[in-house]
């Protein structure tokens, strides 16, 4: 799923200077789960604000709402009265969900309360790792199902680099050597002289260095 | 000859190779390099250029490598993925061959984190063992690595670096065994401190007959103090430094020429191991003590 | 000018608390603190937290078992990184973090009497900082 981190408040506050009445709209999907943007979080968001407007003796209202996901359009729909009502919305979804409200909801201004940071996963409960890059081309199958291209800090494709020590990346200590994991993973799945081939340069094109992407289904268009 | 590399010819005559480093200043004084090139001159057969290592900026390793070739010295420039994509690599080798420059060290690079600029984006669009295949199929092949044909190739003399003190261990040889296999005539290692692990990387090595595939220099470098020592265990990523060595330097009653002395005691010890072809000093900022190193260690004779 | 009496709230864990009214009964609580129990100091909801103090509370404690003594094996250690994550966000809006602390009982020492420490040292902070808002 889509790992978030939230805004420092104040950062979110300094952005609504005038704004008299204020939509903060939470997202009940990748960013409820991971505690970042989803209805309970949105809501401490709304408390804070209104804790910090009556705090500058401001007369703001803040409304809160959650939906099941801001990255349909149907869902979104469910969030018109209030951010009708608004003089501008915060969104607390990822940054497609914050793109969305804003697109759907023109000329009303939407800011986003996250920083959406990576398609991860909890590895223990509050920690959150990064798993995928979305480079578009997979190479999962060569690596033992640990992937290099999101998890060694230099996305190499042909074995640790000379920093790996104890296990660790040579960039913080509190980042696993993906490549030793590979190593690791490899040798139990008893496919270590896949180590000895030379990967190729790889096809960063279906990357985003190839643009923006997108996907087309025949059989799903309508 | 793949080459017109005096270090090639040096080393295919059977010659102990004897090389240096010289980092780039972090500005554009040519005279700088011009003092640290005079300090070197007739001491070693070839001088490593670094490429804005630890990620700091520095003049460019290629045209400092330019102006040693000027000086009448052997660059071996380095190169690492993390500051150019694929075209400006080929592109950068195109200019380096043309400029004089005929030894190339190819490396991954360390990551910026380190650097003095840890908010910028990084590239890795190769890795070091690819960039060694794109250097030879350029050498070799006239190609370029999309596969268009070169007319003036660029002929290298092509270098990788090994560690055979980070992780995991028991792949550490093989890993230099790809790099030879993508392409690298001569390894240089990193700095050997802890004999012991070195001798037991190089009989796989052996073993994997990969001495006999390229010419292998060992990394070694003088240590000015016992701060330094610890310094390089605790807080450099892949260096092994035994706690002998610290206590040598701790002991000592002037740490600079005791660093000399291990360095050169290393020295000794390495060049009776089987497989090596010459050694690799890594002075950093510390030009001086190469000539010292060298003749302390008989390299020169 | 009036003297500002600081509205408090003491929460407290049913369990270290145990007997607590009893307890309660040979202290004498000021009365500007008011004592609200929790089935575990874990219970304590940052959101609720955030909505008392947004009520217009001037300070906020949390009284818990003591280290590694948790009935629910780390309650305690959860609202110690409850109170954090809340002292972080009332920082950011401009909030003394001063206005919301942890107690734990100490071993050997009594549960009402730390409940009155923490309502006079709290008092006496909050005294300080005044009312949260102006």
């Amino acid at each position: 799923m889509i790992i978030a981190s939230q805004k420092s408040v104040r950062e979110i506050a300094d952005n609504l200077t005038k704004h008299k009445r204020i939509s903060v709209a939470g997202c009940g999907t990748c960013v409820a789960v991971c505690f970042a943007g989803g209805e309970r979080e949105s809501e401490i968001l709304a408390s804070a604000l209104r804790m910090f407007f009556k705090l500058k003796s401001r007369k703001v209202e803040i409304r809160q709402q959650t939906v099941k996901r801001q990255c349909e359009w149907e869902f979104i729909e469910e969030l018109k009265e209030n951010i009708d009502w608004a003089d501008i919305v915060v969104s607390t979804a990822c940054g497609i969900g914050v793109q969305a409200v804003q697109k759907k909801y023109l000329p009303k201004r939407v800011l986003p309360g996250l920083n959406t940071s990576f398609m991860g996963m909890p590895t223990s409960p509050g920690v959150w790792k990064e798993r995928c890059l979305g480079c578009g081309d997979c190479v999962l199958d060569e690596t033992g199902g640990i992937c290099p291209i999101a998890r060694c800090a230099k996305n190499l494709l042909n074995g640790p680099c000379g920093g790996s020590q104890n296990g660790k990346c040579e960039i913080s200590k509190d980042i696993d050597c993906a490549w030793q994991e590979i190593y690791d993973r490899l040798k139990v799945l008893g496919l270590l002289d896949s180590m000895n081939e030379i990967a190729l340069p790889k096809n960063w094109s279906t990357s985003r260095d190839g643009g923006p992407r997108r996907i087309v289904r025949e059989d799903v268009n309508t | 000859m793949k080459s017109e590399s005096r270090l090639e010819k040096l080393l295919n005559a059977g010659h102990f190779a004897v090389t240096a480093e010289l980092g780039p200043p972090k500005s554009s004084d040519s005279n700088i390099i011009k003092q640290k090139a005079n300090i070197l001159k007739g001491y070693v057969d070839a001088v490593n250029i670094t490429d804005c290592q630890t990620a700091i900026v520095r003049m460019s390793s290629i045209a400092a490598a330019s102006i040693l070739v000027h000086l009448g010295l052997e660059p071996i420039a380095q190169m690492t993925c993390r500051d150019r994509n694929r075209i400006a690599i080929q592109s950068d080798l195109l200019g380096a061959s043309a400029l004089g420059v005929n030894n190339l060290l190819c490396l991954t690079g360390d990551h910026q984190k380190f650097g003095n600029h840890p908010e910028s984006k990084n590239v890795f669009d190769l890795d070091s063992i690819q960039l060694l295949k794109t250097v030879k199929d350029m050498r070799d092949d006239k190609k370029f690595q999309c596969g268009e044909e070169i007319t003036v190739e660029p002929r290298f003399f092509i270098g990788a670096a090994a560690n055979p003190f980070a992780d995991p261990f028991e792949y550490r040889a093989f890993r230099m065994g790809k790099k030879i296999k993508a392409g690298a005539d001569f390894i240089q290692t990193q700095i050997v401190f802890n004999l012991d692990k070195f001798v037991k990387w190089m009989e796989t090595v052996r073993e994997l007959g990969l001495d006999k595939k390229a010419f292998i220099l060992a990394g070694v470098a003088p240590i000015k103090s016992a701060w330094m020592a610890k310094y390089m265990k605790n807080k450099v990523a892949g260096m092994d430094v035994p706690d002998e060595i610290i206590a040598r330097m701790e002991k000592a009653a002037n740490p600079k020429e005791e660093g000399i002395n291990i360095c050169v005691d290393i020295i000794n010890q390495l060049k009776e191991i089987k497989g090596i072809s010459g050694v690799h000093i890594m002075a950093v900022e510390w030009e001086e003590a190469v000539p010292e190193i060298v003749e302390k260690s008989r390299l020169k004779e | 000018m009036p003297v500002f009496r600081p509205k408090i709230i003491g929460y407290y864990c049913q369990y270290c608390a145990y007997l607590s009214d009893d307890n309660f009964g040979k202290v004498k609580i000021p009365s500007n603190v008011k004592k609200c129990k929790l089935l575990c100091s874990g219970k304590l909801d940052i959101l609720n937290i955030l909505e008392t103090f947004e009520s217009g509370i001037d300070g906020i404690f949390v009284v818990g078992c003591k280290e590694d003594e948790c009935r629910n094996i780390n309650g305690n250690s959860r609202a110690s990184r409850r109170v954090n994550y809340i002292k972080k966000i009332l920082e950011q809006i401009g909030i003394s973090s001063e206005r919301i602390a942890v107690y734990n009982i100490e071993p050997e020492s009594l549960f009402s009497n730390v409940f009155l420490e923490a309502s006079a040292e709290m008092g006496k902070k909050i005294r300080g900082l005044g009312p949260i808002y102006k």
